[in-house]
């Protein structure tokens, strides 16, 4: 029952991979993390100070939203994806986060950042 | 209350409309605006449904952003936006209390702000709306927007501002 985290490179979705890292860490189950290969290092190199097993996958001739799904009916736990914010406070899904939404086998918790990032 | 005005005009039910840049003694009738905002029009989450995050969004539209009212017997019935984004951009936004829409305010408030936008060197402006939104796209259609991307939920549209001359 690891939750399924989607990071890429944006400050949104590192605060979700930080609030993941927090749920796994109290729940103590570990994480996956669905990225790709080039965030890896330093999706490991943070869970450390968490004290949290994560386990990364690289989608590899798929769309990362195909793995994702899969990964999270594999995991049976929910799927932790980040929205982002506008200037004027906007909440913005796009289609690959509204196809998550809508394929995804169980929950999925979206986090929005505070503050446009 | 403040008194840079930009417009006046009638409104579609013969209301008077006056259009001014936002000061700070517009801000309680500008909060009393979104305080009464019917929670159903809400667009991508905002005004913010929470009334403390509410507060703190509008005061980062006041403190970051340009902005402008529309007033009508000292009371605000609308506002507008300009917000700076890290690309030397600017994100549109337009509210109109629900007593006060489909009667013409909302296209003079966005002009009268594209034009105190313009001679204050805002040259592009952009806004994020949602697809099923029909009396936003005509309205930001009729404006001179032009849309620059889409999905089936949002779509980005641009409008380029042009120097004022003289």
């Amino acid at each position: 029952m690891r939750p399924v985290l989607w990071l890429v490179d944006r400050p949104e979705s590192w605060q979700a991979f930080r609030y993941a890292l927090e749920l796994a860490a109290r729940r103590r189950s570990g994480l996956v993390v669905v990225c790709d290969s080039d965030l890896a290092g330093r999706a490991r190199s943070e869970a450390e100070a968490y004290r949290v097993p994560v386990e990364v996958r690289t989608p590899v001739g798929e769309p990362p939203e195909v793995l994702l799904v899969r990964t999270a009916e594999e995991e049976g736990a929910e799927l932790i994806v980040a929205a982002s914010r506008t200037p004027t406070g906007k909440v913005v899904l796009g289609d690959r986060l509204t196809a998550l939404l809508l394929n995804a086998p169980g929950p999925v918790v979206v986090f929005k950042p505070p503050r446009p990032s | 209350m403040g008194t840079d005005v930009l417009a006046r005009f009638t409104d579609r039910l013969g209301r008077r409309i006056a259009i001014y840049v936002y000061d700070p003694s517009w801000y309680s009738a500008l909060l009393e605006m979104y305080r009464t905002f019917d929670p159903s029009q809400q667009a991508q989450g905002i005004p913010p449904l929470h009334p403390l995050r509410m507060e703190r969004w509008l005061q980062t539209l006041l403190e970051e952003g340009i902005n402008v009212v529309a007033a009508c017997d000292g009371r605000v019935v609308g506002h507008a936006v300009l917000v700076p984004d890290r690309a030397d951009a600017y994100e549109l936004a337009i509210f109109v209390h629900q007593d006060f829409q489909g009667a013409g305010i909302g296209s003079r408030l966005l002009r009268a702000l594209l034009e105190l936008g313009r001679q204050r060197g805002v040259r592009e402006v952009w806004l994020s709306v949602e697809t099923w939104n029909h009396r936003a796209l005509s309205l930001y259609r009729n404006a001179g927007f032009r849309k620059v991307e889409g999905d089936q939920w949002e779509q980005i549209w641009k409008l380029e501002l042009h120097a004022p001359t003289g």
